[in-house]
């Protein structure tokens, strides 16, 4: 496991990186009749501007246009002004007030458009009282949902995106030896995380997204921390989830407080060969529904593909980025995995063997497979108890 | 993110007391039902109500004008058991689409009036695919419903804000009197101190002021309730300082019940090297973006806790210097995140 300090990344993306998401984006659009974006920013899903402002808002909500040519224009909550202006990318950053008139329309109209067709990212999570205001702000504009195209966008990453997932997988592997050196008998789950959150923001994480759960085979899922202390033979699992420079990466690992049982490690074995099967079907081209029949493939066979449905799991990993839960790797989801995508295996599910069970690692695609992100061993972790 | 402690319900019938007024509400307009949508970044109404914590994704509170609340969610039937531990839910429904869900528990009912409860900050397309799936229902707006509960706190609150603004304040003030900390060292022992205390969620920043001086920042989610503090470092010179503190030394000698944060924010005026932002505790887990415009100009009631902030403009923008927690009283205010006892 990594113990170092994350490695340096530029504070400020260049504008080149900025140019090259707008080519991106702007051949989307062309090929969607298109003639502009507006991304809406709920407080929960802030993705899409890490994407295309490179800033950390904080606001409740925000919009940013993007022009089919010319520049782009965010309008923000105060709390964002000056986050957005300093990022370099949105220089024209206009106060977000849904009683204004005109502020707007001008900055759509500024950009050459008259009645048009603009894509809207998040236009499903757009609240009443944003979406009025852009309907009388665009009267004579159609809006349609441009969330799909972007999450495609997004879907590859850059050299410059991949370096700052490199330094969160670093952050990522000292968190999870934080979070095996805070556990020990009488310790309780929230206690644990306080640890880890600690250390990792020391670290410079500028937010976690972390479940854990601890226990024996009743144990069915993972939640938030409760006031449960740990005892010998315990198995603890966690999925932690950093975020450094507005990018998420992810471990999940479970660990045993004391000598692991023979139900425990013929879990571990099993999770560990459905991983490797996962990881095996990837490589640039193949699907989301590869990788997952691969890792479920090695549950039928031992006879507990009935531990692979919606009723015990949710997905078998996902994709990763500006946001830790993209494309869903599950049954059925044909999106094709693209080299430069990232995303992280994980077979995490229950079984009779030990209860849920995690076990998951975040890699880059590559033409003829992956690179990982992590140094963290796949093993059923052991701490003296 | 919401990553830290979740506790049991404990007092049921405190819940069941709040939910009862908000029925009174729905009676008093003549809805059969209310609903309320909430998703992990603005998720207190269903707290409030329920103490179920929405820790990810997007949730619909379904509230029948007589009867017990349910729950429609996208987040997965494995941890209805932990739901239900935590909660006073009991009847919890999930599955991929909000509409079906809604209609589905709409058709057990007799058509009448459905109650959106804030209306202007439902998602649009999720409120008219609703409204079209179910036209036998007449939908209307129901403003402020909870939140304008949640401003006034019962026992069970007020005993949870005296402790989350003690947790805030020790946080913030043990963050700034580190010797020679990093900015991301002083949010770590902002974080170990109120998580390990039992905060469920929590938010921290450091930022520099001038002179050498930063200003640490916590607000703290404990149970269902938010509360901030802010506090100083130390530095080679200490003129930045005093702004900060005589700003919100002006703002608080005017906190009192019956003033308004209008006043309390017109109060920095004066002073000039700080601006004042006065925020209900009820508010502060979304800075406020969602209030009604009125509550610039609503008296505060006694028995009211809000944040008073001083705030300075720096190179990188406005900057949080000082805060603390207060609770109102007809004679003056009590600060809680200073530890003053909440004698009432």
């Amino acid at each position: 496991m990594s113990s170092n300090a994350p490695t340096a990344a530029p504070a400020v993306a260049p504008i080149a990186e900025r140019d090259a998401r707008y080519a991106r984006l702007r051949e989307a659009f062309a090929s969607h009749e298109l003639d502009g974006l507006l991304v809406y920013v709920p407080g929960w899903r802030r993705e899409d501007a890490r994407y295309l402002a490179d800033a950390q808002l904080r606001g409740s909500f925000a919009l940013i246009h993007l022009p089919l040519d010319g520049e782009p224009t965010a309008f923000t909550l105060p709390v964002d002004r000056v986050a957005v202006a300093a990022a370099g990318w949105v220089t024209d950053v206009r106060a977000l007030d849904l009683s204004a008139s005109g502020t707007l329309s001008a900055a759509v109209r500024g950009a050459g458009l008259g009645p048009s067709t603009i894509g809207v990212a998040q236009l499903e999570l757009m609240p009443v009282a944003v979406r009025a205001w852009l309907q009388t702000e665009l009267a004579d504009t159609r809006l349609i949902s441009a969330t799909r195209l972007l999450s495609a966008v997004r879907l590859v990453k850059s050299e410059l995106e991949l370096q700052r997932m490199r330094r969160c997988g670093e952050l990522t592997d000292a968190g999870w030896e934080a979070f095996v050196a805070a556990m020990r008998p009488g310790r309780s789950e929230y206690e644990i995380v306080a640890e880890v959150e600690a250390r990792m923001k020391a670290m410079g994480a500028t937010d976690n997204f972390m479940l854990i759960a601890s226990g024996g085979d009743e144990v069915r899922g993972m939640t938030p921390p409760s006031a449960r202390r740990l005892g010998v033979g315990d198995m603890v699992r966690t999925e932690l989830t950093p975020q450094v420079d507005g990018y998420w990466t992810q471990i999940c690992r479970s660990a045993v407080l004391g000598a692991a049982s023979d139900g425990q490690r013929a879990s571990h074995e099993l999770f560990a060969a459905a991983l490797d099967a996962g990881l095996s079907a990837l490589r640039g081209g193949v699907t989301a529904h590869d990788v997952a029949m691969a890792e479920n493939d090695v549950f039928r066979a031992a006879g507990y593909g009935e531990y692979c449905t919606a009723k015990h799991t949710r997905v078998r990993g996902h994709g990763l980025g500006a946001h830790f839960d993209e494309v869903p790797l599950v049954e059925g989801e044909e999106t094709v995995l693209e080299t430069g995508a990232v995303v992280i295996v994980h077979p995490n599910t229950y079984t009779p063997l030990a209860g849920y069970h995690v076990l998951g690692d975040p890699v880059i695609v590559t033409p003829t497979g992956w690179e990982p992100l992590l140094s963290t061993t796949r093993e059923l972790f052991e701490v003296a108890g | 993110m919401k990553r830290g402690l979740v506790s049991r319900k404990g007092d049921g019938a405190a819940f069941v007391a709040r939910v009862k007024r908000l029925q009174e509400r729905l009676l008093a307009t003549g809805a059969a039902v209310g609903l309320i949508y909430e998703d992990v970044y603005r998720a207190d109404d269903v707290a409030y109500l329920t103490n179920l914590c929405v820790y990810w994704n997007e949730a619909i509170l379904a509230v029948p004008a007589e009867g017990q609340p349910t729950l429609l969610t996208k987040l997965s039937p494995r941890v209805h058991q932990w739901m239900r531990a935590t909660s006073t839910l009991d009847d919890l429904r999930s599955g991929p689409n909000f509409v079906k869900l809604v209609c589905d528990y709409l058709a057990e009912r007799e058509p009448r009036t459905l109650a959106v409860v804030d209306r202007a900050w439902w998602p649009a397309a999720l409120l008219e695919d609703v409204a079209a799936a179910a036209p036998e229902w007449s939908v209307r707006d129901l403003p402020d419903a909870v939140r304008s509960l949640r401003l006034a706190p019962d026992g069970l609150d007020e005993e949870t804000l005296e402790r989350a603004a003690a947790i805030a304040g020790e946080a913030a003030r043990r963050a700034a009197t580190a010797v020679d900390e990093s900015a991301n060292g002083r949010i770590a022992i902002a974080e170990l101190h109120a998580r390990e205390a039992g905060a469920k969620d929590l938010i921290a920043d450091c930022q520099a002021l001038d002179d050498g001086v930063e200003a640490v920042r916590v607000t703290v989610q404990l149970g269902n309730v938010w509360s901030r503090a802010a506090r100083m470092t130390g530095g080679p010179g200490l003129t930045a300082t005093a702004g900060p503190m005589g700003a919100l030394s002006a703002a608080e000698s005017r906190l009192r019940a019956g003033t308004t944060r209008s006043e309390l924010e017109l109060a920095s005026v004066d002073g000039a090297m700080a601006k004042i932002a006065a925020t209900h505790h009820a508010d502060l887990g979304s800075n406020g973006d969602f209030r009604p415009d009125s509550d610039l100009v609503t008296p505060l009631r006694r028995g009211a806790v809000l944040t008073l902030e001083a705030t300075v403009e720096t190179i990188a923008g406005p900057v949080t210097a000082l805060a603390d927690t207060y609770l109102v009283s007809d004679g003056g205010s009590v600060a809680l995140s200073r530890g003053e006892a909440a004698t009432r």
